[in-house]
């Protein structure tokens, strides 16, 4: 071999494994936190109010209403479902719902609170120096802080929004009265939900998923109140409880409603739950964004094609009438009919989440969903988007074999790696 | 990842045997035929790290979409570049019967 043949051969030798390499970096790329993808705008300044459309009926909402305690019992005007069989396990061992799965669903349940999920009540607890409390360069320092500490404490994203009563449970606001102070922030966190679980959705283990996500959000926005505690801002925890989840979520810079009533996120879909810390700190809010959902929702339906209980619908964006007391009028948006949805959890006697899990948006952070995210934001082809996710076989029913391959899974998961 | 790295390291092996088949083949436009070469190697290796990518995901049915759509534009780019490159040699033989 004479000098230029080995030049030549190391050039394509270093190719091979640059090439390799490159490769592999996409492929092992982490999830991003913040939602700067692709197609994302960033509305700078801007509020909820400048995004969505309310008219004159928009109203204060009582938690009293929402469809979980109407479905409980002692509301006057009750959901008729069969809650008694909720949670069960059927005599014999079916794929997805026997002992095995209810038990891991009641596990992964443990720390989910209380119904009102009120977690570690700590309102204020200085643990400063001289009990003045932590100042901070700006909001914008602050919040920097923050949300670096809800990282830390595994939010899968983080966004800020300043306390606003509309977006609050009417009882709660005198709940927060009796606490002592009045929140300025609120930090809004989206828990991811294990994605492989999840996807045996609506077998009854998919309620694992959902669980393990209330659980990890008890666990989270308690570690959260408890840091900004201890900077000496009275700070409060909540899950469901206290606030709006969905319009906080967007006014935090989170995502977009969609569809299915729920916040949608630009990487996570809607594979999430909310949590949210109220705090007296002053806070610089994030800037709510937009991803192209209202423009994908109307093409798509794919949610409302493949909801077992018909509670999602194929019409556009509209205020509701009034007719569910469980829907907030004076927004303009998709309202699902949580009535027909909870009828159908009863019937089933398990969570349901198709709407989720048959998202084209609920999808594994990779690379082949990176490009196909690509080819979604090009003009044109988002309409087109909702056969090639179908054409491709995306967001299917569990079989029997991905019932097995999720259990492989859980058991050779490896330990998340900084 | 090894995967990805062996479909990275035999992309650039491919390109590389081609260029050389056709130096020895003794065509005069390397580098054009080479880029052509380079869009149908690149889309095919695309749908190999697509079907593995989609059974990591125990997306089947994605899988071998992803191998019939994108491989088949790699087979027509590949049917393509052979013809392409094929009729150039034979203009260079004209040429040089010509001459």
């Amino acid at each position: 071999m004479n000098r230029r043949d080995f030049l030549k051969k190391s050039a394509v030798a270093t190719g091979a494994v640059v090439g390799g390499v490159a490769l592999t970096g996409a492929a092992a790329q982490p999830m991003k936190l913040d939602p700067q993808s692709i197609g994302t705008k960033v509305h700078k300044g801007k509020d909820i109010y400048d995004l969505m459309e309310f008219n004159d009926e928009f109203a204060p909402f009582r938690e009293h209403d929402i469809i979980f305690n109407r479905s409980y019992g002692g509301h006057e005007d009750p959901v008729p479902m069969a809650m008694a069989s909720w949670g069960e396990p059927k005599e014999h061992d079916d794929l997805g719902s026997g002992i095995l799965d209810y038990a891991l669903f009641d596990g992964a349940g443990i720390n989910w609170g209380d119904t009102k999920q009120h977690y570690f009540l700590r309102p204020g607890k200085p643990n400063t120096v001289d009990g003045k409390p932590k100042k901070f360069k700006s909001p914008s320092d602050a919040s920097y802080h923050v949300k670096a500490a809800a990282k830390f404490y595994k939010a899968s994203a983080v966004g800020i929004c300043k306390y606003d009563e509309n977006f609050m449970f009417t009882e709660n606001i005198e709940e927060f009265n009796e606490l002592g102070f009045k929140p300025k922030s609120v930090i809004v966190m989206l828990i991811q939900m294990n994605h492989e679980v999840l996807r045996l959705y609506p077998r009854p283990i998919g309620m694992a998923g959902a669980a393990l996500g209330y659980s990890n959000m008890a666990e989270v926005s308690s570690k959260l109140a408890e840091f900004l505690s201890c900077l000496g801002y009275s700070s409060h925890a909540g899950g469901n409880h206290w606030g709006i989840s969905v319009p906080l979520g967007i006014a935090a810079g989170l995502g977009e409603g969609s569809r299915m009533g729920t916040l949608l996120h630009p990487e996570l879909g809607s594979g999430f739950r909310i949590a949210k810390v109220f705090t007296e700190m002053e806070l610089a809010p994030s800037d709510p964004i937009t991803f192209g959902v209202e423009a994908f929702c109307n093409n798509c339906k794919k949610c409302a094609d493949n909801c077992p209980g018909d509670a999602i619908g194929f019409e556009p964006k509209g205020f509701a009438d009034g007719s569910n007391r469980s829907t907030r009028k004076g927004i303009k948006k998709w309202a699902t009919d949580s009535e027909k949805c909870y009828v159908y959890w009863g019937e089933g006697g398990c969570d349901c989440g198709r709407c989720i899990t048959s998202c084209p948006y609920f999808k594994y952070d990779n690379w082949v969903h990176r490009f196909a995210k690509l080819a979604v934001v090009t003009p044109g082809v988002q309409n087109v988007a909702r056969y090639v996710d179908d054409l491709f076989g995306y967001g299917k029913l569990p079989t029997d074999d991905l019932y097995h391959e999720v259990w492989d899974r859980l058991y050779e998961m490896q330990p998340e790696k900084i | 990842m090894l995967v990805y790295a062996f479909l990275g390291a035999l992309f650039v092996a491919v390109q590389w045997i081609i260029m050389n088949k056709l130096k020895q083949a003794g065509k005069a436009k390397i580098w054009p035929n080479s880029i052509l070469v380079l869009i149908p190697n690149a889309i095919m290796m695309f749908s190999f790290a697509w079907v593995y990518g989609s059974l990591v995901e125990f997306e089947v049915q994605a899988a071998f979409m992803g191998l019939v759509t994108y491989g088949a534009v790699g087979v027509i780019f590949a049917i393509i570049a052979y013809r392409v490159i094929k009729n150039d040699g034979k203009k260079e033989v004209k040429t040089q019967e010509a001459k």
